[in-house]
């Protein structure tokens, strides 16, 4: 089983759904691979419905919370940088790993480009900011994480996901209160390569990029490649899946931000740092303070929202 | 300084752009350079203790692009060399940065916190990462385990790293 972990020219397709199993998976293997020079590691994998936040966003600028809740859409923080996204079935995800030197995100996006092109007759082309667009309309946002041995950088690819769903999700009605230093997301519209050739479905373009893996690798041992139940490798990478379902992980590791509601035409700044509330500006004998300083925003956040809309309803 | 002559030094320094001059109580030594493209600068700053400046050289900030986060340790932390002590996210890549020497921190840059992109303006000034106490060995092994600036830039003639980042 260990032989998993085992380097050179691979392609490993997860059979898994669960973005928080994916994320895992991904860390897992990038973390404990023998890595070789001049090698990849492919990893093919989608998830259910989910909003993807990057290492360094803030969940309440990106996306509204309750909402994903109740729709049950999974929310997730990404260990690499980068913008959020949506993922559902209809959305491939492709990681390539390589050792630190090897890094090159162009060389990937244009292996795809070329590929996908070549196959169902397309025009996508690479971005400044590494994403892939078709005409006016992003198919792929990347996002990458770089340590000392090892890199990744994986990427998205837009076959045919819910693209109403995708707009839904990527709404929040807090941005306006909120000030932070966090990673901004730059958002575009969007487009499926299916509107563009209804031919594409996402097992042809798995196979796709499986055949051509090798070629582009100049690999002979054409063979290399596995599906991969990550349940089976449960014991090793829980800890990973643990960390990113976490509350603490998702919350109290976004970046500091100050959370401003109006009270009365009084403006109250409230201080985040690490997921807690570190201080309170405005008008203390308004609002319950005691009940609201040291505690962890997410908890109290809905107690803040009836604060703010019964300002506005008098 | 009196009043009238930091007036007139500064009236004079107003028509010298682009030099900066430090005005501090710090005396500075030679940068070392790590192979990760890290810089140690030993500072005296009137105590007995060893304290260094740690930041990522000029090349590295190229490396990166623009900076647009930087998470730093907390005062305190004891890390070895090699252990990742700071992590920077710039355009959409999150990256460590290794501890070049054994040390403990003593102070982070909290300009950076506002100011990221210090690390691509002023790599080697103020955007410096942290500040830490080392003990007396790893000091003196300094010369041996880094490289100085001229082994750097050698160092960097030979590597061939993708320059895409």
């Amino acid at each position: 089983m260990q032989s998993i972990l085992r380097g050179g020219n691979r392609v490993l397709i997860s059979r898994s759904t669960n973005v928080y199993t994916n994320l895992a998976l991904e860390r897992y293997l990038a973390e404990n691979i023998k890595h070789q020079p001049k090698t990849r590691l492919l990893l093919l994998w989608r998830n259910k419905p989910c909003v993807v936040i990057g290492r360094y966003q803030n969940p309440f600028i990106e996306c509204d919370i309750k909402d994903l809740g109740e729709k049950q859409i999974d929310l997730a923080r990404r260990y690499s940088g980068g913008g959020t996204c949506y993922h559902d079935l209809g959305n491939l995800n492709i990681t390539v790993l390589t050792t630190r030197e090897d890094y090159n995100r162009k060389k990937n996006l244009q292996w795809i480009t070329s590929t996908v092109n070549k196959a169902f007759n397309l025009t996508l082309y690479v971005t400044d900011r590494d994403d892939i667009f078709l005409d006016a309309y992003k198919v792929t946002g990347s996002a990458s994480r770089l340590e000392r041995l090892y890199a990744y950088h994986h990427f998205t690819l837009l076959i045919n996901a819910d693209l109403n769903e995708l707009r839904r999700s990527l709404k929040s009605n807090d941005r306006r209160h909120i000030t932070s230093k966090a990673t901004s997301s730059v958002p575009s519209s969007v487009l499926n390569l299916s509107d563009r050739n209804n031919s594409i479905t996402y097992e042809k373009t798995i196979e796709l990029l499986i055949k051509n893996f090798f070629e582009w690798n100049n690999e002979k041992n054409t063979s290399n490649y596995d599906y991969i139940d990550p349940l089976l490798y449960y014991e090793q990478i829980k800890n990973f899946e643990n960390e990113l379902k976490s509350e603490k992980f998702l919350h109290q590791a976004t970046p500091p931000f100050v959370y401003t509601i109006e009270y009365k035409k009084q403006k109250i700044e409230m201080f985040v740092t690490n997921g807690i509330i570190t201080s309170i500006k405005g008008d203390d004998i308004i609002i319950e303070k005691q009940n609201l300083l040291g505690k962890l925003f997410h908890v109290v956040y809905d107690n803040i929202k009836k604060i703010n809309t019964n300002s506005l309803s008098k | 300084m009196s009043t009238l002559s930091s007036f007139l030094f500064r009236r004079t320094i107003q028509y010298v752009p682009r030099r900066q001059i430090h005005l501090t109580k710090c005396i500075y030594h030679e940068r070392y350079f790590s192979k990760k493209h890290e810089w140690v600068q030993l500072i005296d700053s009137n105590k007995k203790t060893n304290e260094i400046r740690i930041g990522i050289s000029d090349y590295a900030q190229r490396a990166l692009g623009d900076v647009v986060y930087c998470e730093l340790p907390s005062i305190g932390t004891k890390f070895k060399r090699e252990d990742t002590f700071a992590t920077l996210e710039s355009v959409k890549a999150v990256s460590d940065c290794y501890m070049p020497i054994d040390g403990e921190i003593t102070v982070v840059n909290e300009k950076l916190q506002n100011e990221a992109d210090l690390i691509n303006k002023s790599p080697y000034d103020n955007g410096w990462l942290v500040q830490a106490v080392i003990d007396e060995q790893v000091k003196k092994d300094m010369s041996t385990t880094l490289m100085n600036e001229n082994q750097y830039n050698k160092f960097l003639e030979t590597t061939k790293e993708a320059a895409d980042h």
